[in-house]
């Protein structure tokens, strides 16, 4: 029991992290490298946020959320019309950069040690929410919401503009359409809402250091969004469920750790080559012809 | 007569280098050169001349999509006035100037409904979670626009015939059909000035009479068409003024007859 809700726990903030990138990396076709960077600062502010601040849940999400809309703002302002290579260069940057402050900035995120003893979530009135069951339920209600928010903005003439965009921009310049402010809206609002992931990461693991934030995962973010589905909210899940689902079926395939870890990357990468020459829109995704 | 548009010596060259950087020594050649123009309000003016000599080129100058190396273009709009050397393509669109491109444009995954939707709508409630905060309000605008697309739509029997298939994604129409989807985009985008570049180009000859009749609709609403078109029976038809363009600028204009009768329009097509 234990091990299966902690699989379905991770695959709730895998959830959260796909579906919110989706907005991006599928629906508007900007592939962002940097999306571990956002999913790490939203938990260190998480940290902060209990550690320092002592506040409670919804405070938090809110903060968390904030933080990363505005650097997220701040990122996409001199990016965002990068096309194509180049803003999947910029975020790669920005990535690293992230992950070299993490690293290295000892005084105040505690370097590669990390910060632990982040403390369960207090929430107002109801208590602490500790124990695996209890954060099966605040991820699952945290998926869902998250899953129900970008349904709404996949279907708004918010979302059909992206798609439009993603298309044509030109095109749709010439419609009246400010493209570079679109695009922008879409960084932030997906941003923003990575920041829930780490705040259920940083407080289910009640300890958080820069290794986990590293280029890797944004890998496999992009990963999970582009062959589950890219442009959909189904392919986005498909591919959170998948993501965290392959490696623990290696893990039962018999095969030795030392080839184990090395054959999931294998796959991986294999994976992501044969869908993007067989299936460029996705496992889940419309076949063109 | 209002000038609409007036394009006083515009000058666009593009570095021969094909895309490598520009350093001393690089060819250019001139693709505009020293052109003026100006677009009288309510007339459908049309831009005859031969391939590669510009003209695209001066439907994006005047889109925003390229910027020349010297010259003015100014719009003079009902909603508003804008030099369009200083304005995105967005900000010349939301002035009332609206574009048609060459070949079939459209977005493929995109329904018929979004489409015309998109153009419709001009930006008006599309925030992203209007949708959710505000779902009555977001249906009901939608509803409006669905209702006054239909009303724009049904006087033209093709335009009916795409918004009867409305949920069909662009991608699986014919090119005809792409092209008549783009034209009636840009009626029920409530544009002032449309640039239309080769508007009769793939479409059959009963499309020939939903184009003559869109531009019909536009002159007796006062708004005013510039195009780009080879097919002279077209021009004669549809057109009140003609010019002829060569080497980057206008040679000379007056009335279709007049124009296409001469002896140097007659020679680069072939007459």
């Amino acid at each position: 029991m234990g091990y299966l809700s902690h699989i379905i726990i991770l695959i709730n903030i895998y959830v959260i992290l796909c579906v919110a990138s989706g907005l991006i990396i599928g629906l508007s076709r900007m592939i962002s490298l940097g999306q571990a960077a956002f999913y790490g600062i939203g938990a260190y502010i998480t940290a902060l946020c209990i550690i320092l601040l002592d506040l409670s849940l919804i405070p938090s999400l809110i903060l968390v959320m904030l933080v990363n809309g505005l650097i997220s703002l701040l990122i996409a302002i001199p990016t965002i019309r990068l096309r194509g290579d180049y803003f999947i260069l910029a975020t790669l940057a920005f990535q690293f950069i992230v992950f070299a402050l993490l690293n290295n900035l000892s005084s105040v995120t505690n370097g590669s040690l990390g910060v632990s003893g982040i403390s369960p979530v207090s929430v107002m009135g109801l208590g602490g929410i500790n124990g695996q069951s209890g954060f099966l339920i605040l991820s699952a209600v945290l998926a869902i919401l998250v899953v129900l928010i970008f349904y709404f903005i996949y279907h708004s003439p918010y979302g059909v503009s992206l798609k439009a965009l993603r298309e044509d921009e030109l095109a749709l310049q010439t419609m009246g359409r400010n493209t570079r402010r679109l695009k922008i809206m879409a960084f932030v609002i997906s941003s923003a809402f990575i920041g829930w992931a780490s705040y259920i990461f940083a407080t289910y693991m009640t300890y958080i250091y820069p290794g986990g934030f590293h280029l890797d995962e944004s890998i496999f973010i992009l990963i999970a969004v582009l062959v589950g589905g890219s442009g959909s909210i189904r392919g986005a899940i498909a591919g959170a469920v998948f993501v965290i689902l392959l490696p623990e079926v290696l893990r039962y395939s018999g095969l030795p750790d030392s080839i184990a870890a090395p054959m999931e990357q294998i796959f991986f990468g294999l994976l992501l080559i044969l869908v993007m020459r067989f299936r460029p829109n996705g496992l889940l995704g419309k076949l063109k012809l | 007569m209002n000038t609409v548009l007036e394009i006083k010596e515009i000058r666009k060259s593009f570095a021969m280098n094909h895309g490598r950087a520009r350093v001393f020594g690089a060819e250019y050649k001139n693709v505009i050169n020293d052109l003026s123009i100006s677009l009288e309000e309510g007339m459908v003016t049309s831009l005859v001349g031969g391939n590669g000599e510009g003209k695209t080129t001066l439907f994006n100058l005047i889109s925003g999509l390229l910027r020349p190396d010297n010259g003015q273009i100014l719009y003079v709009g009902e909603r508003e006035s804008i030099d369009c050397i200083l304005s995105s393509p967005w900000q010349i669109a939301r002035a009332g100037i609206g574009r048609m491109f060459q070949g079939a444009r459209v977005f493929d995954e995109l329904s018929v409904k979004d489409h015309l939707l998109i153009q419709a709508r001009q930006s008006e409630g599309e925030k992203p979670f209007s949708r959710m905060l505000r779902p009555a309000r977001s249906k009901k605008l939608e509803n409006e626009l669905s209702e006054r697309i239909y009303h724009e739509l049904k006087g033209f029997e093709e335009f009916r015939a795409l918004w009867d298939a409305a949920d069909t994604p662009a991608a699986s129409l014919s090119f005809a059909r792409q092209r008549l989807l783009s034209l009636a985009g840009l009626l029920v985008g409530g544009y002032d000035l449309l640039l239309l570049d080769e508007p009769s180009s793939g479409l059959s000859r009963e499309s020939f009479e939903t184009l003559y009749k869109l531009l019909d609709v536009m002159r007796e609403r006062g708004k005013t068409v510039f195009l780009i078109e080879h097919n002279m029976e077209f021009i004669k038809k549809a057109a009140d003024t003609c010019h002829y363009m060569a080497e980057g600028r206008i040679h000379f204009s007056g009335s279709p007859e007049e124009v296409l009768d001469h002896a140097d329009v007659k020679q680069s097509y072939l007459l």
